[in-house]
């Protein structure tokens, strides 16, 4: 996924250190576009309720609160959330060397 | 609204600076190298670099403006916190990892890793440059507003203070003071926040018919529509006559017993009868003499100033006070409840005088909860599609922006490794997301406060702590300052690190040993510095979040199209990334500059002179940035890898 003549410019490409960081790397960069890709519908969805549905807004499913309340503090929550996921699931990418 | 000087802030407040330059001087003892200076070494530990993340990120705008803005119009201003929060994610996940491993000094580093290429330097160079100066001019902007009530000192006296102080701050130490400035700051900001968020839980809701000054907004009627029209005198007191710019239809003007003042009110029509609310009004004639409804603005005798504002109106089940309230509670209360915001109109007079009336708008806790009562909002409840595109141009730029900002994507080369870039950007998000949480219960609690200059959203947060206590009045004016300081203080850092670095180094190739690169950055720092006091001082007036958008705009399309493809499109290559900053950076600046907003708000001109359709650029010129990349790049494929 991420481009690899940018990985050879980190480090030596015929490296064993190499392959570990670039697999590290590579692990790594999937985990965080998945969490983007989870977080950008419920963003891009927010956006566009707002835009073109703006009186669903005001609906209260839960709580007592309205939609807008639950999904704008949804999306902070979520992104604090999404944050600490990728921290404790994304892997080391060492020894660090650069060319 | 004039505001009284309080000994105890000005204390605090230089107490503030004080300590902020003294850590400067402190810390730039050992700061000599370009490693040093432009990236503190790669030494700062990944949590203190996570809250100097918050400290360079939450600005003026984000602290005055977002709170503000909540307290006059309600939940529109929270959509500014969840796009700039949003912002972040693209920062963590595609962005910081790569930018730590590639890049050394800039963000130019970061682009031109591949190429080598003089092109790429100069593009990106530019863009920093342009980006951090459309950043600082709210940030300088903001310092003048902060400085009036806080010293009693002039705009300029405000702005002034502030580049001199961030200039020496700059010059002496470079990212190592300013990362401890940023860490400080965020640190302050968001305990103080929280802290003021729990006493306007633990103040609740009350009824109240006015501010904080005692001052009951009066109520007259009903009174039949046919009675008002003729009438000579209301409520015992004299009916000045309308017209001249004074509509008789909207407003009843009610003359003083004694003197030259009236009383203002807005005419509430409720079947075949009407109300009169009382409204307060400002005139400024072309003398330069200003009068707040009818008699000279200020203390003395035959003088007048504005009230403060702020109530709610209603309280569910007929209650006239709540008592402490849950974080929950509190929004449900709200939603149930009536609060009276404030709109204005302007009315202009045959001898070139202008009165701003501002009047009251109890509006439904319902609708302050939703978007769409902002202006800048309201156009998702118009139902016409431009002004919706409008919207989702916006929270775009909000999106793409924040990984795109210059002295934002420096602060990952302050750190070791990539995990550290990785580990603090997380405690970045946490702090500014509670931060942005925090921003809701502060501006609707600055809401019902009482305290609220109609004439000036921006003072929102520190008036809401004044009506909790002058000490924290201090405190919190303190650390709006310091805001400005800390933000200020890493634009100017990415912008002599653009000049030094990629621009005479890399561009002009004047070969410079560290030492020689560090002074000229300082040299730049300086210049800089004056041109943000300039430009400050000629912005006064403007409105501060209006400039940051734009800041936004201009960074996401030209700066983020060039990271991103760089990253995961094996096909760029160095003509395509010149191309795509170049394009995305002129296209959004050109249309900024032609926009309606411009032209109302810079020019003077009417908003149908306007040559672009949309005022945020966004949704146009960062597809457009992508495709030149992309054409470019299919076009020039053999030329990779070599140097301009």
């Amino acid at each position: 996924m991420l481009n690899d003549s940018i990985e050879q410019n980190a480090v030596d490409a015929d490296s064993p250190a190499h392959d570990a960081a670039a697999m590290a790397r590579q692990q790594n960069m999937r985990l965080g576009m998945g969490l983007f890709v989870i977080y950008l519908i419920m963003y891009a969805g927010f956006v566009f309720t707002s835009a073109f549905f703006p009186d669903s807004m005001e609906w209260r499913p839960l709580g007592g609160l309205n939609l807008a309340l639950l999904w704008g503090f949804g999306l902070i929550v979520a992104a604090i959330f999404l944050a600490f996921v990728y921290g404790v699931f994304s892997r080391v990418a060492k020894p660090e060397q650069r060319s | 609204m004039i505001y009284d000087v309080s000994p105890l802030a000005v204390a605090i407040f230089f107490a503030f600076v004080g300590g902020t330059v003294g850590l400067s001087f402190f810390l730039g003892r050992k700061t000599n190298t370009s490693e040093g200076y432009f990236a503190a070494h790669g030494q700062i530990p990944w949590a203190v670099n996570g809250i100097a993340f918050a400290g360079d990120y939450l600005s003026a705008a984000s602290f005055l403006g977002i709170c503000g803005m909540i307290a006059m119009y309600g939940y529109d201003g929270f959509l500014y916190s969840i796009g700039y929060l949003a912002g972040w994610i693209v920062a963590l996940f595609v962005i910081a990892e790569p930018m730590k491993r590639l890049g050394r000094f800039t963000f130019a580093d970061a682009l031109d890793s591949q190429f080598d290429s003089r092109g790429i330097k100069l593009a990106a160079g530019i863009s920093t440059l342009i980006v951090s100066v459309f950043y600082l001019i709210p940030q300088m902007v903001g310092a003048g507003v902060l400085i009036q009530p806080l010293l009693g000192l002039p705009h300029w006296a405000g702005v002034l203070l502030v580049g001199a102080t961030v200039i020496v701050i700059v010059v002496t130490a470079g990212m190592v003071s300013t990362t401890w400035v940023q860490f400080l700051k965020g640190a302050m900001l968001v305990i103080f926040s929280f802290i003021l968020s729990m006493m306007v839980l633990q103040r609740g809701l009350e009824v109240g018919q006015g501010g904080i000054d005692g001052h009951k907004l009066e109520v007259i009627g009903p009174i039949a529509v046919d009675e008002i029209r003729d009438a000579e005198r209301l409520d015992g007191r004299k009916v000045i006559a309308g017209g001249d710019g004074w509509d008789e239809d909207k407003w009843v003007r009610l003359a003083d017993v004694e003197g030259d003042g009236f009383t203002v009110f807005r005419i509430r029509k409720d079947g075949s009868q009407v109300f009169l609310d009382q409204a307060q009004s400002e005139t400024r004639r072309p003398d330069g003499a200003v009068l707040v409804d009818g008699l000279p603005r200020g203390r003395g005798p035959g003088e007048r100033l504005m009230h403060p504002v702020g109530h709610v109106s209603r309280l569910p089940d007929g209650q006239t006070a709540t008592g402490p309230q849950g974080p929950l509670e509190f929004f449900r209360t709200l939603q149930e409840s009536e609060v009276v915001l404030w709109g204005s109109e302007r009315l202009a007079h045959a001898d070139g005088a202008v009165t701003t009336v501002y009047y009251q708008k109890p509006t439904e806790g319902s609708r302050i909860l939703r978007p769409g009562e902002h202006p800048t909002f309201a156009g998702i409840r118009s139902g016409r599609t431009k002004d919706r595109i409008e919207f989702l141009s916006l929270m775009l730029a909000l999106f793409c922006g924040t990984a795109s900002l210059p002295h934002i994507l420096i602060r990952y080369y302050t750190v070791k490794d990539e995990a550290a870039a990785r580990k603090s950007t997380i405690v970045g998000i946490t702090s500014i997301g509670i931060f942005y949480v925090l921003t809701l219960y502060l501006g609707l609690g600055a809401m019902v406060s009482g305290s609220l200059d109609v004439q000036d959203s921006n003072m929102a947060a520190p008036l809401l702590a004044r009506s909790m206590s002058p000490l924290l009045f201090a405190i919190i004016s303190a650390i709006a300052f310091t805001t400005v300081l800390g933000t200020v203080s890493g634009l100017i850092l990415a912008s002599s690190g653009a000049v030094a670095h990629d621009l005479i180094t890399g561009f002009l190739r004047i070969p410079l040993t560290g030492h020689q690169q560090v002074r000229v950055a300082k040299i730049a720092a300086v210049f800089v510095g004056g041109i943000a006091i300039l430009l400050g001082i000629a912005f006064a007036g403007l409105n501060v979040s209006f400039l940051v958008g734009w800041a936004f705009s201009i960074a996401a399309s030209a700066n983020l199209p060039a990271l991103t493809m760089l990253l995961f499109w094996k096909g760029t290559t160095r003509q395509g990334i010149i191309a795509s900053v170049i394009v995305g950076m002129f296209s959004s600046l050109g249309w900024i500059l032609l926009s309606a907003e411009a032209f109302t708000k810079v020019y003077g001109l009417p908003a149908e002179n306007a040559w672009v359709p949309l005022t945020q650029p966004g949704i146009v010129t960062i597809p457009l940035s992508f495709v030149t990349l992309i054409v470019v790049s299919m076009l020039t494929r053999t030329g990779r890898g070599k140097a301009v």
